[in-house]
């Protein structure tokens, strides 16, 4: 029997980049928040100072910043056809959990989508006719321009103090930059990183090529001091970046941009590892009184609300909004609904190279640190001859070269013994690996519901994944992965192995924690679950972010625009919902 | 400096890294809180450390016992007035040794005579729940005994050096697992015999005659 508690003005489930950022922004305009965060609270200094945080086998191999599977998991198939199962331990993606969320253990890419990316359906029709989409493509477009998004990346930007070099400043082209990126309206607030060798030597192949390399954004290259006033440092190269947390104060997370600042508001409140059970909705079942959760001593508790922010990780969203009971749950049969619909993923591969005579030192290195090529992205090329739509960045990207996985060896090397033991030494300062970083569309049969047979401790039904690549993204796959291998052809190595993404989707090797979708924005309520702003068409005084909100996933890392979204639809909860509650978008 | 020195110097090193590291386990993680949290019912830590209708394991809770009353603490992780300053192996002490923070040997009405039997790993799982617990701010002050009983020192360390060996469970390879369940249970968190063995005196637990009931003043008679 839940007990209740005093109301609040706004309460935010999931206290991560997303919930981080409209807390404050609400708290700051005088709103008393409460956030509720199923993980620990965790600071920089006292949860991975250098002292122990860069211990690979502890986080990387072990998982320790992450979800428990105990905890909270869902169910896996790849098509109907199948049965889905548990999953167990994590593989493909890896969930977070804690104060912080995917903020603390990313790699800071930081990257735009393209402005046609956010017009992707009517994009591609127009230029290469409805017939070229596979029929059972459900892409969409997002109901905002990349125009109207970006003075909210420029602010998610300048709060991170991403480091890099701008490629399109007010649609003047600048050298060094990405010159396909979208126009921004200034320089990146910290100059790039400088480059480790590798991606030096890719970035000299790719010029020889006629392409034009730039670095990506990256970990801070200089001590900053971001709009907020909470300060950042220089990223020290540490190459333990992705999956760890750092304890330099050099890669932006919540802690180190805006909770120092956060938590001095009297107004707000973190409740940390109190689980949400669901929202709870009126009896019209078109307003939320709040959420329900519950606490560690097994507790359960009604915090009731004006607002409800769900700020969970994309997965957590999608489940809490079924499991809530909120908007159509998606039906692939009939196509209906929209809880669930329009899941996506990240398609990545790679090309491994072997040199006899360059040293690479690979623990030299960032998160975010390399050179890349934007040429095969989005619909920066004809498609026309390909038979396939979206692309991805390619790229020399040295993140890490951790002594328990940096384990790469040429083909045909024995696979344990002496002769093993002896390639992984000789390969780990010459080898280097380059890769690909493709966008996913949408599919009719890729999607999220309730399982029918499993469920969780508290007798609640898991959420169920079903989900494959198609051939269109296969395709794609193939073709970055072979233009990308004639890059690496031309840095000179001795051999080289073309690593293309296949089928079907293995759930058991991390490749990203990029999923997408479930409930998405867009313009229609038969075909998306918010509206341009976030807002849910079913529950006026319901918002939702992350990537939940992604109709498809584009050819890069998703967090610049999940901050962006995060920022635009706390401008319009500011500055237009609160003024008026209620739809901010007839249907 | 002498190559002995070295090496003791080193050794020294060693297992201060050692203990760093070891501290350093994540205890945020679901598992072990949720253990925890079975362990802590399992030793009704909450009944000794919560007073009637006061916030749960925030301590004012009063043992009656010959000598005069005590208090149960305040174990929440409230800095001022809980235990919210302690490491982990301050909490490991108390339970094991029956040593607190700062060396205040506690009287054994909190039975680590019988918490000493629990197993390093099940009381890092109990840290670990007892860290999520809501702070909160209640000033107690345990010792109410009478007069000369209040005096902690030398009467508490006395007492351990006579009746008292700091000792983990070891389970009997004779028995089978489930005896050896329930025998860790018993003699350990669940402290069964605390009040259902007699105590000889100095308030002592008569081990010669575990669990024959009768205990004086605290309550329990049954076998």
């Amino acid at each position: 029997m839940a007990r209740k508690l005093p109301a609040t003005d706004v309460v935010i489930v999931g206290l991560g980049w997303t919930g981080s950022i409209l807390a404050h922004e609400l708290a700051a305009s005088g709103l008393n928040v409460v956030a509720i965060e199923r993980g620990p609270w965790r600071d920089t200094a006292t949860d991975f100072p250098p002292a122990y945080a860069q211990d690979e086998l502890r986080y990387h191999i072990r998982h320790d910043l992450f979800l428990r599977p105990a905890q909270v998991t869902m169910t896996f198939r790849h098509n109907v056809r199948e049965t889905a199962l548990p999953i167990r331990s994590w593989g493909s993606f890896m969930p977070p959990n804690g104060v912080g969320g995917g903020g603390v253990h990313w790699n800071a890419e930081t990257w735009r989508f393209l402005p046609s990316d956010f017009q992707l359906k009517t994009h591609l029709t127009q230029r290469y006719g409805e017939k070229f989409l596979p029929a059972d493509m459900t892409i969409q477009d997002w109901g905002i321009s990349y125009d109207e998004l970006e003075p909210s990346y420029d602010k998610f930007e300048y709060l991170c103090g991403t480091s890099g070099k701008a490629g399109n400043i007010k649609g003047q082209i600048q050298a060094g930059g990405n010159p396909f990126e979208g126009s921004r309206s200034r320089e990146y607030p910290t100059p790039g990183q400088k480059q480790p060798y590798g991606p030096t030597l890719f970035a000299q192949a790719a010029k020889e090529m006629g392409y034009k390399p730039f670095q990506p954004s990256g970990n801070l290259s200089q001590a900053y001091t971001n709009p907020l006033g909470v300060t950042l440092g220089a990223c020290t190269y540490c190459g333990f970046c992705e999956w760890f947390g750092c304890g330099n104060y050099s890669k932006a997370s919540p802690q180190t941009t805006i909770l120092p600042v956060l938590v001095r508001y009297p107004n707000f409140e973190a409740r940390t590892q109190c689980e949400v059970l669901k929202i709870n909705l009126d009896k019209s079942g078109k307003r939320a009184t709040g959420v329900t959760y519950i606490d560690t001593s097994g507790n359960e508790w009604e915090q009731p609300a004006d607002l409800v922010l769900l700020c969970a990780f994309q997965l957590f969203n999608v489940q809490l909004l079924l499991l809530s009971g909120i908007g159509k749950p998606y039906d692939p049969n009939t196509g209906e609904g929209v809880i669930g619909r329009n899941y996506s993923y990240q398609v990545t591969s790679s090309v491994d190279t072997f040199f006899d005579n360059k040293i690479f030192n690979p623990f030299i290195a960032s998160g975010s640190i390399g050179m890349c090529i934007d040429e095969f992205n989005g619909d920066n090329f004809d498609h026309g001859p390909h038979g396939f739509v979206g692309g991805g960045y390619l790229g020399a990207v040295q993140t890490n070269g951790r002594p328990l996985q940096s384990t790469r060896v040429p083909k045909g090397t024995p696979r344990w013994g002496l002769q093993w033991k002896q390639a992984v030494a000789k390969s780990y300062l010459t080898s280097y690996q380059v890769v690909t970083h493709g966008g996913c569309c949408s599919y009719r049969d890729a999607y999220c519901d309730l399982d029918p047979t499993y469920t969780d401790r508290f007798g609640r039904k898991l959420m169920r994944i079903t989900f494959d690549f198609h051939e269109n993204e296969l395709k794609m796959s193939q073709y970055l992965t072979d233009r990308l291998a004639e890059v690496a052809q031309k840095m000179g190595p001795r051999q080289f192995e073309k690593k293309p993404r296949t089928g079907p989707y293995d759930i058991t090797v991390y490749q990203t924690t990029h999923t997408c979708g479930g409930a998405i924005m867009g313009t229609d309520p038969k075909s998306s679950a918010l509206n341009r702003y976030l807002q849910s068409w079913d529950v006026s005084n319901l918002f939702v972010m992350g990537a939940t909100a992604f109709p498809q996933n584009a050819g890069y890392n998703p967090t610049d625009t999940v901050g962006a979204l995060a920022y635009w639809a706390a401008d319009a909860i500011v500055n237009q919902y609160l003024k008026s509650p209620g739809p901010l978008v007839q249907a | 400096m002498t190559v002995r020195t070295l090496i003791s110097l080193a050794a020294a090193a060693c297992t201060i890294g050692a203990m760093t590291a070891w501290s350093a386990a994540d205890n945020q993680a679901f598992e072990q809180i949720e253990r925890g949290r079975y362990l802590a019912v399992a030793g009704d830590c909450i009944s000794c450390h919560t007073a009637p209708g006061g916030k749960p394991f925030a301590g004012g809770a009063a043992l009656e016992t010959p000598f005069g009353t005590l208090l149960g603490p305040n174990i929440t992780p409230d800095v001022a007035t809980g235990i919210g300053s302690w490491s982990e192996e301050d909490f490991w002490r108390t339970l094991h040794e029956g040593i607190g923070k700062n060396a205040v040997r506690l009287y054994p009405a909190m039975p680590y005579p019988a918490y000493t039997k629990v197993t390093r790993e099940d009381a890092s799982a109990l840290w670990a729940y007892l860290r999520t617990l809501d702070p909160v701010r209640n000033e107690v002050r345990p010792n109410q005994l009478e007069f000369p009983f209040n005096i902690r020192r030398p009467a508490t360390s006395t007492w351990d050096l006579i009746n008292f060996r700091p000792s983990v469970f070891r389970p009997d390879p004779t028995k089978s697992e489930a005896w050896n369940r329930g025998a860790y249970l018993v003699e350990g968190l669940g402290h069964c015999g605390t009040c259902h063995t007699p105590k000889t005196s100095p308030a002592v637990i008569a081990t010669a005659r575990p669990c024959k009931g009768r205990c004086c003043r605290i309550g329990m008679r049954p076998m």
